[in-house]
């Protein structure tokens, strides 16, 4: 019959009208990321911005596959390393997460950030001021899922004190979730 | 051999040779998947000989990786077929598993099946999609195909931390364990799996305009497909039966009951039949995979300074687009000493100059897309 089909086309049409919205408003509400998801990389601190749980002894920087981290240090008056600079070229960076695996400290981690575009190679220098972030809970969660079983089991049979010290900390940095994502961008 | 002369070097876009016409097609060509050349010589619309030039997007992957540890090789693995990622990661490690003599728990193999099989149902969603633009169906059925493909995306960000680039399955393992989430997402994606093969085979399979724009244009006959050492899809839409899975069962594998899809003809439309009943394989493996999959350990007893004894490893698998191989010496230190890869999509474009002679130039563009190659593993 001369029109059908249209009309069976048409209901196609309209049949979607009463399904579900697949579409996501991105800016305004942004989507759901996994535990664990590779975003921006940051440095962990569990009391104040100066005092880092980085230990400068750049087995991250070693461990990148593109050269991104840059790390300088001095030996401090209790010759133990200081930190003067740990630069990130986000420029480079690949996300590949092989830094967090292999800090054997925890003190670096992947967060939700992904909105990361600059307006020029200058702002795609991130510093350890701009990269340093107080350990959260979900922060350690993203981090415990970066670092893989392996090294999980490890810790818990080689180094007991360091997975209490972090149990403490992920118990101290009670910031809402949300708050952190905030802060992740 | 080509019937005539082909020009070489740098061309205008359109340079009249006689009553010849060279056209260079690419490397900005929508339909060229990538940054790929053909350059073809015209007798009106039919051509009579086709020159491909690739290399613009060479990265020197095989040269890099040899100056960087195992573990940040698996890198460039993502990067090769970066529409297969884990497929590609998978006979990495395979290949380093078999220098360094790694043991893998039995999870992390159902796991890697697991994840390569939805690999494999991902890139043929994009090499169906893309070929059904490539003969004029107008973004309509990829936009099906991407769907499904955008689910496996998001589970393999649920995995992994990464959509694409991976780097999940290492040497000794998988780098994760599965979430319970993932593991559910993946059910739920299974269950789905018949209606998406079933949408875009509505629209394409049976087609009238689509069969006449693929049946018999490209035909690839078997003994020329073994001569051009031709594997994958391409080489069963030939007729040829031959599949790693069950030529040279790797992983588990073995343990999976599913059949290798073949056809007769060798033209476009066999290849894109046989993709489809691919997907529908994968299916299979993936629900008895999810059936069986162990607990325990994902990863195997890795040392943290990586330095696999002198010798040599080849690993090969089934990728999505063919047979891919990684070669992999090692001199005893922490960076491989040579690493070579066998590209499926670089091998299999070999035959293409031979394809397409004789056809329009609409048709080369269909045959490139049935082809389905990937520039990012192409070039290397």
């Amino acid at each position: 019959m001369f029109g059908s089909g249209i009309a069976k086309g048409l209901a196609t049409t309209f049949g979607h009208l009463f399904k579900p919205k697949v579409t996501q408003q991105y800016p305004e509400e942004p989507a759901p990321l996994a535990v664990g998801f590779r975003g921006l990389p940051r440095l962990v601190y569990d009391e104040t911005p100066e005092d880092l749980r980085c230990v400068a002894c750049s087995i991250c920087a070693n461990a990148c596959p593109v050269d991104v981290i840059h790390i300088e240090t001095h030996r401090g008056p209790d010759r133990k390393l200081v930190l003067d600079r740990f630069d990130i070229e986000a420029g480079g960076c690949v996300f590949c997460g092989l830094c967090v695996e292999a800090c054997p400290f925890e003190a670096l981690t992947m967060m939700h950030g992904f909105e990361l575009a600059a307006y020029n190679r200058e702002q795609l220098l991130w510093t350890k001021e701009m990269l340093a972030i107080k350990a959260t809970p979900q922060s350690l969660a993203d981090m415990e899922r970066i670092h893989g079983p392996t090294e999980k089991e490890e810790k818990a049979t080689t180094t007991p004190s360091k997975t209490g010290a972090a149990a403490v900390s992920g118990g101290t940095g009670g910031e809402p979730a949300a708050a952190v994502a905030s802060s992740g961008d | 051999m080509c019937p005539v002369q082909i020009p070489t070097g740098a061309q205008a876009d359109a340079v009249r040779e006689g009553d010849l016409l060279t056209l260079n097609m690419g490397p900005q060509h929508p339909s060229t998947h990538g940054v790929f050349r053909m350059v073809l010589t015209l007798d009106g619309e039919t051509v009579v000989a086709c020159r491909p030039v690739m290399g613009y997007l060479h990265r020197s992957v095989e040269k890099l990786a040899e100056t960087r540890t195992y573990l940040q090789d698996i890198i460039f693995t993502d990067r090769l077929d970066y529409l297969a990622p884990m497929t590609t990661n998978l006979p990495y490690a395979m290949a380093t598993e078999r220098l360094a003599g790694i043991e893998v728990p039995e999870r992390a193999e159902y796991v890697r099946v697991i994840m390569c099989e939805l690999q494999r149902f991902a890139s043929h969603c994009v090499a169906v999609g893309t070929f059904a633009s490539d003969t004029g169906a107008f973004f309509t059925p990829m936009m099906y195909t991407f769907q499904a493909r955008e689910q496996i995306l998001d589970i393999y960000d649920q995995a992994c931390g990464a959509r694409m680039t991976v780097s999940y399955i290492r040497y000794g393992g998988v780098s994760r364990d599965l979430t319970d989430e993932a593991v559910a997402m993946i059910r739920r994606f299974v269950g789905e799996m018949d209606r998406n093969i079933d949408e875009v085979e509505a629209m394409m399979t049976g087609n009238e305009i689509f069969k006449a724009r693929t049946q018999d244009i490209g035909v690839l006959p078997a003994d020329t497909a073994l001569a051009y050492s031709i594997t994958g899809p391409m080489l069963r839409a030939s007729g040829v039966p031959y599949d790693v899975r069950k030529a040279e069962p790797y992983s588990v594998y073995d343990r999976f009951d599913f059949d290798i899809p073949t056809r007769r003809n060798g033209d476009c439309y066999d290849r894109y039949l046989v993709r489809i009943a691919e997907m529908r394989q994968c299916k299979r493996i993936l629900e008895q995979a999810l059936k069986d999959l162990p607990s325990g350990p994902v990863m195997g007893k890795v040392p943290k300074v990586f330095r696999p004894p002198k010798g040599h490893a080849y690993a090969r698998t089934e990728g999505p687009k063919g047979e891919i191989g990684f070669y992999i010496e090692s001199d005893g230190k922490v960076e491989p000493y040579r690493f070579h890869i066998r590209a499926p999509s670089f091998i299999n474009l070999g035959v293409l100059s031979r394809l397409v002679v004789g056809h329009k130039v609409a048709d080369a563009v269909v045959i490139l897309g049935s082809i389905d190659i990937v520039m990012g593993e192409v070039d290397r």
